[in-house]
C-alpha cells in the first residue's frame, strides 16, 4: 500500500512538474540569466551583493510560488479535480515543495556564480537571507491568490510590499523588512521565514475550507 | 443601451472588484507614507517661523517659506561645477579606481564594476598622470608616506608591509598647467571607456557653492508668489501619485479585461449587437474614471492641509492647484497605463500587459532624474517643493509630452476596438489547428 502511495506521488511530481512548474522554472531561470545585462555581478562587496540579491534575485519567489493554483484556475477543472480520490492539498504541497526547492537551488547557484566572479560574500548566510526574502514574497502572493482566487492580485500584493519597503525602509515594517542583509542583520530573516511558513499553511487551510464549502 | 448607461454599469462592476479595492489601498498607502510624510516636516518648518533651522545632522537648513533678507548672510548651498573643487576630488576617485582597475558605474542605479582591458587601463593611467603630474606608482608612494606620517611611524626603514588601502583621502592636487576644458575632455574619454553613470559623469555633484541673496529671493518668489505654495506641493503630490498610476492601474485593467474569459462569457459578449468601439470605449472610460476619481478626492485633504498650514504665515494659496496638476500631469499617465495594458490583454488574452507595463515603469523610474528632464517619460517626476525654475523651463516639454500620451492612449483604444471587431468576425481568434477528417469509405 505504502509503495503504491509513493509511486502515486512520484507520478504526481512528474505530472505537476510539466503541468505547473516548468514554465515558472524557465521564467525564473531567464530572469536570473539576464542579470549581467542589467547589473554588475563581478567584484561586488558584501553590501553591494546583498542589494542585488535582496532587491532583484529574491523576486524569483513570486514567479515560482505564487502561481501554483493556476492549473485549477477554471471553476470546471477545479470541481472535477476536487472530486478525485487523491487529496488536492497533497498535490498543492508537492508543488510548493518543488517551488521552494527550486528557489533555494537557484539562489545558491546564483550566489556561487557571484563568488566565481570575484564577489566577496558569505555563501550560507546570504543564501539563507535571500531565500527568506524570496520565500516570504512568494508566500505573500500565494496567500493573496488563495484568498481572492485572482492570480493578478497574487502578483500585485508582493509588488506593493516591495515598493513599500523600497520607499519607506524599515520605518513601518520593522521586523518584516525585506532588505536587512545589506545592513548585516539576519534577525529579520527569521521573522520573514516563520511568517512565510505560516502564510503557506494558512493558504492551504483556506483552500481546504473553500473546497469543503463547495 | 445608451453609452452613458453602459459606462455607469461598467463603473459599478469595477467598484465591486477586489483588485479595485487593492488599488485604493495602494493609493492611500503611498499618499500617507510618502507624500504626507514629506509634508509633515515642512509644516513644522512653517510653524517655526525661522528662516534658518538646524537639521537632524546639526547642519544649517533653510526654511523656504520665510522671505530671505539681505542681512541674513547665509542662504543655503547648491551643487555647482566649481573647477577648484571638482578636479582634485575626481582625481582622488580616479586614483582609487585606476590603482585597482575597478571602476564603478551605475547604469541602472545598481553598481556595476568595470575592469578595463590592457590598452584602456594604460590610457586611464596616462590620464591620471596628465591631470596630476604623477604616475599611479609614484602616487602610491606618496599615499604610503602620508599614511605612515599619520600613524607616526615614519622612519628610513619604514614597514614595507603597510598597504595604502586603508588611507582616507578625498582630494589630489592638480597639475598647474591643466585647464578645466582639458580636464573635462579627459573625463569624457574615461566615461566612454567605462560606461554611463561612472565617477566621471555629472561632475556638478563634486562641488557646491553658497546660494546668493538674489537666487534665494528668486527661489522664494517661485515658491510663494508664482507657485502660491500649493502649486509646489501639487507637483510633489503628482510625483508620488504618478509612480502609483504608472503601474497599479495595469493590474486592475488586466484583471478586468480577463474577467469575461474567467467567467466563460467571452463568446457571449462577442455575439452581442453592441459595436466594438462602444464596448471598449465604455469599459476604458469606466476604468479611467474609477481610478482617477480617488485621486481627485485625495486632492481635497491635501489642499486643506496646505491651506491651514500657510494661513499662519499669511501666504497666498491656489486652492485649485492640486486639481489642475492632477488633470494635466496624472490623467495622461493613467490613460496611457490603462490603454496599453488593455490593448496587450485583448491582443494576447494573457497577463503580459502587467509584465510590459512593469518593465516600462522600472526603466522609466531608474533613468529619470528626481526633478526636471521630463522629455518622453510617461510619468513626470518632480520630487521637490523647490525647482520652480526647472519646472518653468520644462513647461513646453511637459505640454508636448502630455498631449502626446493622450493621443497615443486614444490610438491604443481605437486599435483595441479594431482588434475586438476582427475577433468578433472570427479572425485572430485563438489558435487554429488543422483537423484531419477521415473520409468515409463506401
Amino acid at each position: 500500500m505504502e509503495k503504491e502511495d509513493l509511486s502515486r506521488y512520484l507520478w504526481i511530481v512528474s505530472k505537476n512538474f510539466w503541468l505547473s512548474h516548468v514554465l515558472n522554472l524557465l521564467l525564473s531561470g531567464v530572469f536570473l540569466l539576464i542579470t549581467p545585462l542589467i547589473f554588475g555581478i563581478n567584484d561586488l562587496e558584501p553590501a553591494e551583493a546583498a542589494r542585488l540579491l535582496e532587491q532583484y534575485t529574491a523576486i524569483i519567489g513570486i514567479f515560482l510560488l505564487t502561481p501554483i493554483f493556476r492549473p485549477e484556475g477554471q471553476k470546471g477543472i477545479r470541481e472535477v479535480i476536487e472530486s478525485k480520490y487523491t487529496s488536492q492539498t497533497g498535490i498543492y504541497l508537492v508543488r510548493i515543495l518543488m517551488a521552494v526547492l527550486t528557489m533555494a537551488a537557484y539562489i545558491l547557484v546564483f550566489i556561487l556564480w557571484l563568488r566565481a566572479n570575484n564577489s566577496m560574500l558569505p555563501v550560507l548566510e546570504y543564501t539563507f537571507g535571500t531565500f527568506a526574502t524570496s520565500f516570504f514574497l512568494g508566500s505573500l502572493g500565494l496567500l493573496a491568490y488563495g484568498i481572492s482566487d485572482q492570480i493578478i492580485l497574487g502578483y500585485m500584493i508582493p509588488f506593493v510590499y516591495i515598493l513599500f519597503n523600497l520607499f519607506t525602509g524599515s520605518r513601518y515594517v520593522k521586523n518584516f523588512y525585506l532588505y536587512s542583509l545589506r545592513k548585516g542583520s539576519l534577525k529579520e530573516k527569521y521573522w520573514l521565514l516563520a511568517s512565510a511558513i505560516l502564510m503557506v499553511t494558512l493558504t492551504l487551510i483556506i483552500k481546504w475550507v473553500y473546497s469543503k464549502r463547495r | 443601451m445608451k453609452f452613458i448607461d453602459l459606462v455607469w454599469q461598467e463603473c459599478r462592476m469595477i467598484g465591486k472588484s477586489i483588485l479595485y479595492f487593492a488599488f485604493l489601498f495602494v493609493l492611500l498607502l503611498f499618499f500617507s507614507s510618502q507624500y504626507a510624510a514629506d509634508r509633515a516636516s515642512d509644516l513644522e518648518n512653517i510653524a517655526s517661523g525661522n528662516r534658518v533651522t538646524i537639521n537632524q545632522y546639526g547642519e544649517k537648513s533653510i526654511n523656504p517659506f520665510i522671505e530671505p533678507k539681505e542681512t541674513d548672510g547665509f542662504y543655503g548651498y547648491k551643487m555647482a561645477e566649481v573647477p577648484e573643487q571638482v578636479m582634485p576630488r575626481v582625481a582622488a576617485a580616479l586614483y582609487r579606481e585606476c590603482r585597482d582597475n575597478k571602476y564603478a558605474s551605475y547604469p541602472y542605479r545598481f553598481i556595476k564594476w568595470v575592469k578595463l582591458g590592457k590598452d584602456k587601463q594604460e590610457r586611464a593611467e596616462e590620464i591620471f598622470q596628465e591631470i596630476t603630474g604623477y604616475t599611479i606608482s609614484e602616487y602610491n608612494g606618496i599615499v604610503k608616506k602620508k599614511y605612515q606620517m599619520q600613524q607616526g611611524e615614519i622612519s628610513e626603514n619604514g614597514d614595507e608591509n603597510i598597504t595604502v588601502d586603508n588611507t582616507r583621502f578625498y582630494e589630489i592636487p592638480i597639475s598647474e598647467t591643466l585647464t578645466y576644458q582639458q580636464f573635462k575632455e579627459r573625463m569624457l574619454e574615461l566615461e566612454e571607456m567605462i560606461g554611463p553613470e561612472s565617477s566621471y559623469s555629472d561632475l556638478e555633484r563634486y562641488g557646491r557653492e553658497e546660494i546668493s541673496y538674489e537666487d534665494a529671493v528668486k527661489e522664494y518668489d517661485g515658491l510663494v508668489q508664482k507657485d502660491k505654495v500649493s502649486g509646489a506641493y501639487a507637483r510633489l503630490f503628482c510625483d508620488y501619485m504618478g509612480i502609483v498610476l504608472a503601474i497599479f492601474p495595469a493590474f486592475v485593467a488586466v484583471a478586468y479585461v480577463r474577467r469575461d474569459k474567467r467567467a466563460g462569457i467571452r463568446e457571449l459578449v462577442y455575439s452581442r449587437q453592441i459595436p466594438s468601439i462602444k464596448l471598449i470605449g465604455a469599459r476604458y472610460l469606466a476604468l479611467v474614471l474609477m481610478m482617477f476619481l480617488p485621486v481627485l478626492v485625495l486632492c481635497i485633504p491635501a489642499t486643506q492641509e496646505i491651506y491651514s498650514g500657510v494661513k499662519l504665515l499669511g501666504l497666498p494659496i491656489d486652492v485649485l492647484a492640486f486639481f489642475k496638476y492632477s488633470i494635466t500631469w496624472l490623467l495622461p499617465t493613467l490613460m496611457f497605463t490603462v490603454s496599453l495594458s488593455y490593448f496587450l490583454t485583448e491582443l494576447t488574452q494573457t497577463a503580459i500587459g502587467i509584465l510590459v507595463q512593469g518593465a516600462l515603469w522600472f526603466l522609466t523610474l531608474i533613468r529619470t532624474p528626481l526633478v526636471g528632464e521630463y522629455e518622453w517619460s510617461f510619468f513626470l517626476r518632480h520630487n521637490s517643493i523647490g525647482g520652480y525654475a526647472a519646472y518653468k523651463a520644462g513647461v513646453n516639454e511637459i505640454l508636448i509630452n502630455r498631449i502626446a500620451y493622450v493621443i497615443v492612449s486614444i490610438g491604443l483604444v481605437l486599435m483595441t476596438s479594431a482588434l475586438l471587431a476582427r475577433k468578433r468576425k472570427g479572425r485572430w481568434y485563438g489558435k487554429r489547428r488543422s483537423v484531419k477528417v477521415p473520409l468515409d469509405r463506401q
